[in-house]
């Protein structure tokens, strides 16, 4: 799939193992809660469920019982009131303000909790206290807070618990991008289960089909796992510490929307039974209100709703609390991004384009000069058969050339022969002028002479067994040349725009193209 | 990463040099880490890793302290 070098390799794999030794087990944990907390809301309704009720519906008559509950509340608990659905379709509806509190970034939820009969509106439980001490204490949802908070937080205090969820989710990110990277034939792996071979082979084959399989999934997850836990515990902090000297509030309301101009005159609520039908005829079911200044002038609806059918995201509707009307200006604002967004779009596309086109050209400089290579050995072993050494030239032609792929490499013509690989590896080349060389894993030559400077050649060097990845080198005779030039892997394609690179992950080592070129000079001379 | 609020353009939102660096972390992350897990050169890895480092704490040091003043 992906093309590294052998010690690049060695080292992803101990990566990928280290990542999974190290936190698999805490890993697993979270994965598995995780699973199950999706299904968070069914597992509520199934633990704490409601006689004779039609779950995650709006009852008619909502807005009369708002009007009874506000006068039993305390005025400043108007402040924010929030509503959405809870176990087995109980409507929780909290009245609250907000305290700002000791070492607490945001001021901390205060109010009067009441948990609702979703058909009758009967006040099925009322709490009043902390928002966090109300949730902690909150019997119907118990279980499936308790399974999302062990998948979130591990139940951890904060911010170590989103911490080091998050380290999780980078974990899983490095043993996800090594586990690509690694697999260079990720394609057959997916099909491969050698069931009749012995235990490790099976659990290893298991390990990649399993893995392979859910590849795309598992980077999905990591990754905005890992964002998720650092935003909230790290992030968002450090972010707000920068840009608005440690308030975030203020960054929070900067990335919200801006807060309308307050209006603390008393009005009457408008009806809002009439703002949950026109909502539910827009945009759906909502799914979560949320109404800022409750009987006041400047009181404000927002009602988020559930994703429709076909729909990627659901929408956020804002009503004027006190009139009842729909917040026409949020909606043009909304149109204005669109458009902004579809302004950005082009610009990305066109950046994009102007990005890719010097590196489709590499490609194709590469694609050529691979070409001329192949073409280069192909010649030579027809060479070498016609000048009576078919048993060099049938190897080289049937068990290597054939798969010879050369990721990449320098001009043909300046190309020489390497001949001293590295105990473990084994390599076969083929020059012009001199014979076809193959070298066994011990790096010892099986056959063929040392060839001549300013002859054309080219590697494959692999490991026994293996594959050759195929590597193809400018590469010249160490020892008489004295020079240890060559150009192995990756390398080449740099050597090819003659820049001077040092290759220390190989034993040879490149200056350029300009000092592959003196061995043939001294050849001539 | 809280270094790119100051250099990555806001963006026709005002926002982008907020959400990018948040949305990113994990990849600007791995990035690094690859980086310092496969040079070859600890040397080289542990100056450039350090070099960034040293160059987001100092352009946010900076910024910090020219809010502070004013």
């Amino acid at each position: 799939m992906m093309e590294v070098s052998q010690q690049n390799a060695k080292t992803m794999l101990a990566i990928h193992g280290w990542s999974g030794i190290l936190l698999g087990a805490l890993l697993y944990l979270v994965i598995v809660t995780g699973v199950v907390a999706v299904f968070a809301e069914e597992i509520n309704d199934w633990a704490s469920p409601l006689q004779h009720s039609a779950p995650h519906e709006w009852p008619v008559g909502l807005d009369a019982k708002l009007r009874e509950l506000a006068s039993t509340v305390k005025p400043e608990y108007q402040e924010e009131l929030t509503m959405f659905a809870r176990a087995g379709g109980r409507l929780r509806v909290f009245f609250h303000h907000h305290i700002p509190v000791e070492g607490e970034a945001f001021p901390q939820e205060y109010g009067a909790k009441f948990d609702l009969h979703p058909e009758t509106l009967e006040v099925l439980d009322r709490k009043e206290g902390w928002g966090d001490d109300i949730d902690e204490v909150d019997a119907p949802n118990a279980l499936a807070d308790f399974l999302v908070h062990l998948h979130i937080s591990l139940h951890l205090p904060d911010p170590y618990g989103f911490f080091l969820t998050g380290v999780l989710g980078l974990a899983m990110l490095v043993a996800a991008v090594t586990g690509f990277v690694i697999h260079r034939h990720l394609l057959r792996e997916l099909f491969t289960l050698r069931k009749y071979r012995k235990g490790l082979l099976i659990r290893r084959d298991t390990h990649v089909i399993a893995a392979t399989w859910n590849l795309p999934f598992a980077f999905v997850l990591a990754f905005t796992g890992s964002y998720f836990s650092f935003t909230s515990s790290v992030g968002f902090p450090a972010l707000a510490m920068v840009a608005f000297s440690g308030d975030q509030v203020a960054m929070s309301e900067t990335l919200n929307g801006s807060v309308a101009p307050e209006n603390t005159a008393p009005a009457t609520p408008a009806d809002f039974d009439r703002i949950l039908a026109d909502a539910t005829t827009r945009a759906g079911a909502p799914n979560f209100i949320i109404v800022d200044h409750y009987a006041r002038a400047d009181a404000r609806v927002t009602i988020f709703t559930a994703a429709q059918e076909g729909a990627l995201y659901g929408r956020s509707l804002v009503y004027d609390g006190s009139s009842g009307a729909a917040d026409t200006g949020k909606t043009v604002s909304r149109h204005a991004a669109v458009d902004r967004q579809q302004a950005i779009v082009a610009d990305g596309a066109a950046a994009l384009r102007r990005l890719r086109r010097p590196f489709l050209q590499r490609r194709l400089v590469r694609a050529r000069i691979c070409e001329r290579v192949r073409d280069a050995v192909r010649n030579v072993v027809v060479d070498h058969a016609a000048r009576g050494d078919p048993r060099m030239a049938t190897h080289g032609a049937r068990s290597h050339l054939p798969r010879l792929r050369i990721a990449a490499c320098a001009r043909a013509d300046h190309m020489g022969l390497f001949h001293r690989p590295r105990p473990g590896t084994c390599c076969t080349g083929a020059a012009d002028g001199g014979r076809i060389l193959h070298c066994n894993h011990r790096g010892r030559h099986r056959d063929g002479a040392p060839a001549r400077y300013g002859s054309i050649a080219a590697m494959v060097v692999g490991r026994p067994g293996h594959r050759i990845a195929g590597c193809a080198g400018a590469a010249v005779d160490r020892r008489r040349a004295g020079l240890g030039r060559g150009v192995v892997g990756r390398s080449a394609s740099r050597a090819v725009d003659g820049h001077g690179v040092r290759d220390r992950r190989r034993v040879l080592h490149l200056d350029g193209i300009a000092q592959s070129r003196r061995p043939a000079a001294r050849d001539g001379e | 990463m809280a270094g790119g609020v100051l250099w990555i353009p806001k963006g026709a939102a005002q926002i982008d040099n907020l959400v990018l660096p948040m949305v990113f972390f994990p990849a600007i992350w791995a990035i690094v880490f690859f980086y310092a897990c496969l040079d070859r050169n600890l040397l080289r890895a542990w100056a450039v890793t350090l070099g960034l480092l040293l160059v987001n704490a100092a352009t946010i040091a900076v910024h910090l302290n020219g809010a502070a003043s004013t």
